[in-house]
């Protein structure tokens, strides 16, 4: 313990006058007797010094003391030094889409004031958002910083890395505090989680055509995050009609719903979920096919796992001239094709086919056509030897020849695809239709992706423009609210869905198993309102005493 | 038990004075005497002889004696003529006389022998016998003659009640009241005795041929006065102060002190034929009433 005011202790001197004071004071008492007479002869008592000292020194004297040294106590302002949480605190507040939920974004600004009061400072609060912000730099007020705490504002779009939002911030910080309502993900910081409250929300919203191309069906998935069973209501709108759907979800359980819908061509589709609640956001979902109808030139023999494939990835319709996309299949063409061509077991102008052959194991490049594929899974028997020009880029090998391979040559973007579909397992995978997607995304010129989710940033090609409140928006566009927007473009009017992110809606993944141990920092903390708080039962103790006494 | 209190009439004043419970433990007390001195008839049997249902002995016939009290059998066994005698059956008044000075108030001595007035005035009429209740301090305060019956100890009981300790001991007023009251009775002073004087009193009792008991009542500050320190003892009843620095030692002189006083008074008594009794205040008065009565023979 240290003291602010050591002079302080020369107030103790006044114990003197108190002690003089104490035992000058006359103490005869009077005690009424039935025979003074007995006691006439009796001689009084002289007892020791000592005695007497002791007889003299009675409670109120104690009482006294005790407060002549509270108060020279009190006036020295003594400090106890204490640990606190380590000063310099840098405040990351989650600023995601799932903190405006009801409760959250307030449950974040207390709990970030009790770290501030909690904490000796100095401080700094960043929000943690898409873009992040700064909130408060470097500050020792305290004041200055809960002020601060004003200003969340939670957005709708998914929060970056922490590691980027702490790049705001390239001093080292003894202590970061991390109020999240999901701390998934984080991990060396202190993290205080904020509970959420129940919600209903669509999880998945997905509509693909049907393969004879006369339908649609729309895939939702439905999450009920409450203590309760929801009897829920589906809606997919179309610019045509309305579809409904009811179902019964149990508590903490996901449903899904397969809505089929009927009608004519459909390129933006909303899906919205009833009852709402406190975070209404998720409750609607928008989805849109990416770009127009993909016109394919079909040639040599039909394949009709290949064409479902590729309606399953783009709206593919075949036209007799005038291609986006030439597709080969299995046969000899006598001049090459123009423009973006699939060639499957075909042999072209100056690029003759060969003969059937074992096809080996399977291996891949790194390369973007083969994202979210399992090669593992893929089973080739036989392929065919082909002859490819020299600037072709071999990305996939079926053994020791070539399996696909891409060329942008003088005639557009051709791919290569040499394996022989009806000796492989490739049309009963999954995964046959997503590499066909990712061909098609190499083969066919640039599109911007129908589905953004809000804040995520999209370079538009030129020529390409979104509206967006009745403006025309060029260039690089960031969408900040949900819904479904207009893209218009060269070819014609396309739409982009636009959603708050998905993980906004999931459930809160466990904290971290290893809880962060804050630094300490060593504080010193005034005790004189304590005292002072001390003295006044003393003092009121010691004047119940003194009238008890007969003073 | 509240028949007893309410067959006092106004059983209020004596209800402040006696709880039922006490009235009935002391109406199951039987007084019994050596020698009443009452000359009236009463419940006491007397040495006299008299015209009660008690037979005493036998005389020789004489002429004039009652045909009735003739003991013909023994005259048939022995063929001489005797006459019965009984005994005499007389009351005996019960004198209290009650030290009201100040310094009874100390202590609870008042309030003692306030209550143990009004339980020996309830033996007394509970015997039949006349009673009476003298407050004293410089002088006799009533000197009414005794009364019997319940109407009498009602107005004892109020008497008693609206009673409150004020002046001077003064042990002389009781030898004016011997002198007032010349009947012979049962005489109880009741009084703390720390005055002097008290000699001339009992003596001028015991002259009036009065049985005589002196009961000293004695509170916790006279038995074992807690004073230490400084102090200024304050006589009550004079007034007069002296101031003390009262120690062990001076603790123990005035215990001493008061043996002193005790023993002198407890010889007085011896000789003078007067009953000694001392009571401390705190204890119960209708156990001291039941304990004179069961003691005290006169």
């Amino acid at each position: 313990m240290s003291f602010a005011s050591p002079w302080a202790w020369l107030w103790l001197l006044s114990l003197v006058p108190v002690l003089i004071l104490h035992f000058l004071r006359r103490r005869e008492r009077e005690y009424p007797v039935s025979a003074l007479f007995l006691w006439e002869g009796i001689r009084p008592d002289r007892p020791h010094f000592l005695e007497r000292l002791r007889r003299r020194f009675d409670l109120l004297l104690l009482l006294q003391v005790f407060a002549v040294l509270l108060f020279s106590l009190a006036l020295s302002q003594p400090l106890l030094p204490s640990e606190k949480p380590s000063g310099a605190t840098l405040l990351v507040l989650d600023g995601s889409a799932s903190v405006l939920r009801g409760g959250v974004a307030e449950g974040i600004v207390s709990q970030a004031r009790e770290v501030i009061s909690r904490s000796a400072g100095p401080w700094a609060i960043l929000l943690w958002a898409n873009p992040p912000e700064i909130l408060c730099g470097r500050t020792s007020s305290a004041a200055e910083a809960l002020q601060a705490l004003s200003r969340f504002r939670p957005r709708l779009g998914r929060r970056p890395e922490l590691a980027q939002a702490l790049a705001l911030f390239p001093e080292p910080w003894p202590r970061i505090v991390v109020i999240t309502d999901n701390p998934a993900g984080i991990s060396g910081v202190e993290v205080v989680q904020v509970p959420r409250p129940e919600n209903l929300a669509i999880t998945a919203f997905s509509v693909r055509p049907s393969p004879d191309g006369t339908r649609y069906e729309a895939f939702l998935r439905i999450l009920n995050d409450t203590h309760a069973y929801k009897d829920v209501q589906v809606r997919v709108r179309t610019s045509s009609g309305e579809y409904w759907a009811s179902r019964l979800v149990p508590p903490q359980e996901e449903e899904i719903v397969i809505l089929p819908i009927s009608g004519g061509r459909e390129s933006a589709f909303v899906a919205e979920l009833s009852p709402m609640d406190s975070f209404p956001w998720d409750n609607v979902r928008y989805f849109a096919f990416s770009g127009g109808e993909v016109r394919v030139l079909w040639q040599g023999e039909e394949d009709r796992y290949l064409w479902a494939a590729l309606r399953a990835a783009a709206p593919a319709i075949r036209v007799p001239s005038s291609p986006d996309l030439v597709v080969a299949f299995s046969t000899e063409l006598r001049e090459n094709p123009r423009g973006p061509s699939l060639l499957v077991g075909t042999e072209t102008a100056g690029f003759p086919r060969g003969k059937l052959r074992e096809a080996g194991p399977i291996r891949g490049e790194a390369h973007p056509v083969l994202h979210h594929l399992s090669l593992s899974q893929f089973r080739v028997g036989k392929v065919w030897e082909s002859t490819f020009p020299a600037e072709a880029q071999v990305v996939l090998w079926a053994g020791d020849l070539p399996l696909l391979a891409l060329w942008d040559g003088p005639y557009g973007r051709w791919a290569f695809f040499t394996a022989e579909l009806r000796s492989s397992n490739l049309p009963l995978l999954p995964d046959f239709p997503i590499l066909i997607r990712n061909l098609l995304g190499w083969l066919l010129p640039e599109e911007p992706p129908s589905l953004l989710l809000v804040g995520e940033g999209l370079r538009l090609p030129a020529g390409f423009s979104v509206v967006v409140e009745g403006k025309e928006v060029e260039g690089l566009w960031a969408p900040e609210k949900p819904g479904i927007y207009e893209l218009r473009r060269p070819q014609g009017k396309g739409y982009i869905a636009v959603n708050v992110p998905w993980e906004a809606s999931f459930p809160v993944s466990p904290a971290a198993e290893a809880p962060y141990v804050a630094a300490l920092a060593q504080v010193s903390l005034p005790l004189w309102p304590w005292v002072l708080l001390a003295l006044l039962p003393l003092l009121l103790g010691e004047a119940v005493w003194f009238r008890r006494q007969g003073g | 038990m509240a028949g007893l209190g309410g067959g006092l009439g106004s059983g209020s004043a004596a209800l402040e004075l006696l709880t039922p419970e006490e009235l009935f433990l002391l109406s199951r007390a039987r007084v019994s005497l050596r020698r009443p001195r009452g000359t009236l008839l009463g419940s006491h049997l007397s040495r006299r002889t008299g015209t009660s249902l008690e037979f005493a002995d036998h005389r020789p016939y004489q002429p004039g004696d009652d045909l009735r009290l003739v003991d013909w059998a023994l005259f048939a066994r022995h063929r001489r003529l005797m006459t019965k005698v009984f005994s005499r059956e007389v009351e005996a008044p019960l004198y209290v006389l009650l030290d009201a000075s100040r310094s009874m108030a100390l202590g609870e001595k008042f309030r003692f022998s306030v209550r143990l007035s009004a339980a020996l005035c309830f033996l007394a009429f509970r015997s039949g016998d006349r009673f009476g209740v003298y407050p004293f301090r410089e002088s006799p305060g009533f000197l009414g003659k005794p009364r019997r019956g319940r109407s009498a100890l009602v107005r004892a009981f109020s008497a008693l009640s609206e009673l409150s300790p004020e002046g001077k001991t003064d042990f002389s007023s009781l030898a004016l009241w011997a002198e007032k009251i010349r009947e012979p009775g049962m005489c109880l002073v009741l009084s703390d005795f720390l005055a002097p004087g008290f000699r001339e009193g009992l003596r001028a009792l015991r002259f009036s041929r009065h049985a005589v008991a002196a009961v000293q009542i004695l509170g916790p500050a006279d038995l074992d006065p807690q004073i230490f320190g400084e102090a200024r003892l304050l006589d009550v009843e004079e007034g007069r102060a002296k101031p003390l620095v009262v120690g062990r030692a001076a603790q123990e002189a005035y215990r001493e002190a008061l043996r002193r006083w005790n023993r002198g008074l407890f010889e007085t008594c011896l000789e003078l034929g007067v009953a000694y009794f001392l009571f401390p205040s705190l204890g119960s008065p209708v156990e001291a009433a039941l304990a004179l009565a069961r003691r005290w023979r006169p």
